[in-house]
């Protein structure tokens, strides 16, 4: 016992993971505190230390059990989400929250399936890639695309665009680092990206009676559009919320407005301030500094767990290191992205950073992972993983 | 490249962990130079300041409409000061108890709600509902007691506002489901637009111009409300009872009463009265002319928009909540009365008021009219006194089929040296409790049309009130001398049509005329004469006169419903010229299609006593309304002025005239004032009979049911006082369907005279009247 806190304690890369992700969840902290003191003391003295023992607790079994129980955990997760999508569970356990049924009631906590599932998802594609070459074919990248596509249907049913889009990158990157050829992977981004670019010329260009998307999604891309061009048609309604952000983004120059902060953000009326908009807060409170400390926490953190991946040994603990990694910088990207107008508004929480129970215990559990992974001991002899380029010419 | 890559990190993971690496730096490069480019750049200039712009709120200071006063300094209208209860729309339309008992049911059954079927709520709901529905029932029974209103009233009230939001919910879903069909580009369901509109969430007045013993009660209940515990809890409604300060637009001369004389009116109406004085209670004075306010409406908003297209405030634009002129002068001078709101735009964090525009009071308007005069006038053709009543010797005996009905009609008085309107009155008048109250009856009447101001918006055919307006442009135009004598002798116009265009005398079996003059045709009102003279001045000519005394066109009084009237237009066609010539003789006795109204009778008398001078009538004083740039200058010579004013006079003075003696009373005089000369000529203008369309197929046709008949009673009157050298005011009156001109409306001219007298004009002095209520 006393060895195995030993061997936890020891110094690794895992420890700055842990920093930088205090480091944001503090700065979040603060900054949920200056649009509510309520949502601030709940995130304070409920979530993060939810979140501190969740990392406690997933320190403890060994990354081997958890990639033996990874396709359980990823059956439970999908169920869960099929769960919320059926149409007669009574309203009182899944409620309508924001028009989609993405919550499960249980009374003391709004639990979103989703955020579980991202979790498991990543388990069980390392598991699934951990000593496998299939996916250096083309054909056999189509299973983990497969089953990615479950929870990512079942949540697009909620529906939670915002959720399901973080998915695919974390795969991609995944795929990447389990070292499928990146030709396959650049049709396949090619094939995405052109799909994205021929949707957003249809929705600008084409006819009422040829469009593909829903209305609701038509109308965010020209409002992202009409915005970029300073139209200000949608300013009212659809661009309402990143016309708000874009703004108090704006207004909180090279090092913010301090303590002001408060005021404008409350009479500027961004909706959402205090979890998916949290980001225009800190900009606008601690100026472009503060974003760059936010950045430098992401890279840092990010950081730390490809070097945790690095270090590893074990081919599963180095594809869910890289996993959490990607999927945690996707969601940051997209969620300040649409803040700075650079994609358009989505309902997605800046992890660490925003309110939200699910959320920020769903990424602490991520973080405590990828420590317990690199807390794991060296073992003289491992076989080297996915260095299919120089064969078995190096050992790690 | 690659190959030193690959020398320098052997491992083919690592390699692709630093490819991950790489992409991470640089999509957070893009988004840190994009925030850069937001928080540093200049062109996010306005962004920063829009953003500190949403710290500053603006309020609005309300302005104080013009105030509207008489040619005396009498005020007409103001706003008061006063107060209003308002009580919010949840409690009006009843949906407050049942929120009030889901909030209470909620609080106690926290834990079990959420698993409850929506039937068990409901009944669980309904339980709480009682003492809620108390609570609303006592507020609406403490309100009347405390107003002194009836119950009964309040209800009225609040199914009056309900229905006005309803009307207003169905017409603001119809446009935004339009609208946001149209943003979609798909079509929308009702579910998608059904949110509560402004109005549900308003507090509605429904008592105002309540005292300081009410407001200070009612206060007393909404503090008393607003605390903690028990009894608090108990007068919880009364926290959505706002009392609040308003501004009430109030016109004190609305209703008056007037001190009348009777020994002057006919005989028989003297009688009644016993000759003695009466006090007559006059409503609805001024009415027509001053206007009302109404709600604000979506066009108002359009005409003038609160924030303008470019974004920018007007301050004197429209807010809901604001009130408008609905017609007469409030209407007219809508612009100037309204003033502009003021303006103060404070810090949300601090208060501190960074900008102040002060308001602007709407500028006071000065009305020619003559309040009192107006009101004595409207009591002389009150119901009470008889005058606009069908009376046996309206006409020749066994004519008059409705003896005893209510007549409908306008009298208006002019000054003719300034144009001035010092009194205009349209009977029926519409009382001022009347049209706040229930205005669909004054405005749905499809008889009598109370709404209507008839001195200015119905026309009527001139009938012989034309013929002194002839004869002087004959004069003018040198088809007439002035002492040239016309042989009338055959008693009728056209020769083998002796019952088509005759004279009065040989209609009813007299003699013919004979060889006349002007100013004795003028007396006698002969039609051959005035078809002679239309045959000499020709249908071009004579249509060209009228237009130039102000026939056919809008005086530009100022009043918003006035109408042009209509005369014939030229030019004819060549080939029916026989048949224009016919129609000519026709106008020029005031017959055809020829029609005008009071105002613009009393206006083409006045030109013609200016000597061809034309001043626009108006009601409104000099400096408000801008004078014409040119006076217009009609032609008349001097002789046919002359020859004109005598006719008038002989027909009001000489035993012969037809303005001067009620006939059917045994040839009693028309005019008793003392020192007034009376110059006036009657008509008498066959009217088609008022038919309404009673099946309710939009149209009137002859099946539809005759409601009125008789002819249009007219006297035009020109008075001076005796010592004055011309004429100093202009009269008219039109009675209609009623009978004979001089009979029925000779004895309401001479009351106007009577009532001038009183107030000090035609060398009267001023008596006593009542003052405003």
């Amino acid at each position: 016992m006393l060895a195995k806190l030993k061997l936890l304690l020891r110094p690794h890369p895992g420890w700055y993971a842990l920093l930088a992700a205090v480091g944001l969840a503090l700065m979040g902290t603060a900054a949920i505190g200056t649009v509510s003191e309520h949502f601030a003391s709940l995130q304070t003295t409920r979530w993060l230390p939810l979140g501190l023992i969740a990392v406690a607790i997933t320190l403890l079994p060994p990354p081997r059990l958890l990639g033996q129980l990874s396709y359980v955990l990823f059956g439970v997760a999908v169920a869960l989400l099929v769960f919320v999508v059926l149409p007669f569970v009574p309203r009182s356990v899944v409620p309508v929250i924001n028009g989609a049924t993405a919550w499960i009631d249980l009374g003391f906590f709004n639990f979103q399936p989703a955020e579980f599932a991202k979790v498991a998802f990543i388990l069980a594609v390392a598991w699934y890639l951990r000593h496998r070459e299939s996916h250096r074919r083309r054909l056999g990248l189509l299973l983990p695309f497969v089953l990615m596509l479950v929870p990512v249907g079942l949540i697009l049913k909620q529906p939670d665009l915002g959720t399901a889009l973080v998915f695919a990158p974390a795969l991609l990157v995944m795929l990447v680092a389990a070292g499928a050829k990146l030709r396959h992977l650049t049709a396949l981004l090619s094939v995405g990206v052109t799909a994205i670019v021929i949707n957003v010329v249809i929705i600008l260009y084409a006819p009422a009676d040829m469009q593909v998307l829903a209305p609701h999604q038509q109308v965010r891309i020209k409002a992202m559009a009409a915005q970029a061009t300073g139209d200000t048609q949608y300013l009212q309604n659809i661009g309402y919320q990143q016309d708000k952000a874009m703004t108090l983004v704006a207004a909180g120059g090279f090092t913010g407005l301090g303590e002001r902060s408060a005021t404008v953000v409350k009479y500027n009326k961004l909706p959402y301030d205090y979890n998916d908009m949290i980001f225009a807060v800190i900009v606008n409170r601690w100026g472009l500094l503060g974003a760059v400390a936010v950045f430098g926490l992401y890279l840092l953190l990010i950081g730390s767990m490809l070097l945790v991946a690095a270090r590893s040994q074990d081919p599963f603990g180095r594809l869910v290191c890289v996993g959490f990694a990607g999927i945690i910088l996707t969601q940051a990207v997209i969620n300040m992205g649409m803040t700075v107008g650079l994609l358009p508004i989505t309902g997605i929480t800046l992890p660490l950073v925003s309110y939200g129970g699910s959320s920020l215990l769903f990424t602490l559990v991520m973080v405590g992972l990828v420590l317990n992974i690199a807390s794991q001991p060296r073992r003289p002899l491992a076989r080297p993983s996915f260095e299919f380029e120089n064969g078995d010419a190096i050992f790690q | 490249m690659r190959r030193r890559l690959r020398q320098m990190i052997p491992s083919m993971f690592h390699r692709r962990l630093l490819l991950l690496v790489l992409v991470a730096i640089g999509v957070l490069g893009v988004l840190t130079v994009q925030t850069a480019r937001l928080t540093l750049a200049s062109g996010y200039d306005d962004r920063r300041a829009s953003a500190q712009d949403a710290l500053f709120t603006p309020q609005l200071v309300p302005t104080v409409r013009g105030r509207i006063f008489d040619r005396k300094g009498r005020i007409l209208a103001e706003d008061r000061p006063g107060t209003e209860v308002a009580v919010s729309f949840e409690v009006i339309s009843g949906e407050w108890a049942y929120l009030q008992a889901r909030r209470a049911a909620y609080v106690d059954h926290r834990s079990a709600w959420t698993g409850m079927s929506d039937a068990a709520r409901e009944r669980l709901i309904q339980s709480y509902q009682g003492p809620f529905d108390e609570q609303v029932r006592r507020l609406w029974v403490t309100l009347a007691e405390a107003a002194e209103v009836s119950p009964e009233m309040l209800a009225e009230r609040r199914r009056d506002i309900q229905e006005r939001v309803a009307v207003l919910q169905g017409f603001l879903w119809q446009r935004w489901r339009e609208r946001r069909s149209a943003e979609l580009g798909r079509p929308v369901s009702w579910d998608e637009v059904t949110e509560p509109i402004a109005e549900q969430k308003q507090a509605h007045a429904v008592l105002d111009q309540i005292g300081p013993v009410v407001v200070s009660r009612l206060r007393g209940f909404i503090a008393e409300a607003s605390g903690d515990g028990e009894a608090a809890e108990a007068l919880r409604v009364w926290r959505e009872v706002v009392v609040r300060p308003t501004r009430q637009r109030v016109y004190p001369w609305s209703e008056t009463t007037v001190l009348l004389e009777t020994a002057t009116l006919p005989e028989p109406l003297a009688t009644q009265f016993n000759n003695e004085p009466v006090a007559v209670d006059v409503k609805g004075v001024g009415v027509h002319l001053l206007g009302r306010m109404r709600p604000v409406y979506a066009e108002d908003a359009q005409r003038r928009p609160y924030v303008k297209e470019d974004g920018t405030i007007d301050l004197a634009g429209y807010l809901p909540g604001d009130r408008v002129g609905e017609f007469g002068l409030e209407r007219t001078f809508e612009d100037q009365l309204r003033g502009v709101r003021g303006r103060i735009v404070r810090r949300v964090d601090d208060a501190s008021v960074s900008s102040n525009t002060p308001t602007q009071a709407g500028e006071d308007l000065h009305l020619t009219v003559d309040i009192s005069l107006q009101a004595r006038i409207a009591a002389a053709m009150s119901e009470e006194i008889g005058l606009m009543e069908s009376q046996g010797w309206h006409a020749k005996p066994g004519e008059v089929e409705n003896v005893g009905e209510r007549l409908n009609g306008a009298a208006v008085v002019l000054e003719i040296e300034t144009g001035e309107v010092l009194a205009a009155v349209s009977v029926p008048t519409m009382p001022r409790d009347l049209l706040e109250r229930e205005p669909a009856t004054l405005r749905e009447d499809p008889i009598d049309l109370p709404y209507l101001n008839r001195v200015v918006a119905r026309p009527y055919m001139p009938g012989s009130t034309v013929k002194p307006l002839i004869v002087a442009f004959a004069v003018s135009s040198g088809e007439l001398g002035p002492d040239e004598i016309l042989d009338c002798s055959r008693g009728y116009l056209w020769e083998g049509s002796p019952n088509v265009y005759r004279d009065w005398r040989v209609k009813a079996g007299g003699a013919p005329f004979g060889p006349i003059d002007a100013v004795e045709a003028l007396a006698v009102s002969s039609n051959t004469f005035m078809g002679m003279l239309a045959y000499r001045l020709g249908p071009e000519r004579l249509s060209d006169w009228y237009a130039r005394v102000g026939l056919g066109r809008r005086t530009g009084s100022g009043l918003p419903d006035e109408i042009s009237g209509t005369i014939p237009q030229p030019p004819y066609r060549a080939a029916n010229r026989a048949a224009v010539e016919r129609d000519n003789a026709f106008i020029a006795i005031g017959q055809g299609p020829i029609d005008w109204t009071p105002l613009q009778a009393v206006h083409a008398y006045a030109t013609l006593a200016r000597g061809g001078v034309v001043i626009p009538p108006r009601f409104v004083q000099a400096d408000t309304l801008t004078p014409p740039d040119v006076i217009e200058r009609v032609p008349l010579s001097a002789s046919a002025l002359d020859v004109a004013l005598d006719g008038m006079w002989s027909s009001a003075n000489e035993s012969q005239g037809t303005t001067r003696h009620l006939s059917y009373l045994g040839r009693a005089p028309i005019w008793n004032a003392e020192g007034v000369i009376v110059r006036a000529k009657s008509g008498t203008a066959q009217a088609t009979p008022l038919r309404i369309d009673s099946d309710g197929d939009g149209r009137v046709t002859r099946d539809d049911p005759i409601v009125k008949r008789g002819n249009h009673a007219w006297v035009v009157a020109l008075v001076q006082p005796e010592d004055s050298a011309r004429p100093t005011h202009a009269i008219a009156v039109v009675v209609e369907y009623s009978g004979s001109g001089g009979q029925v409306a000779g004895p309401i001219v001479n009351q106007v005279v009577h009532a001038m007298q009183a107030e000090g004009y035609l060398g009267g002095v001023r008596g006593v009247v009542g003052g405003p209520r």
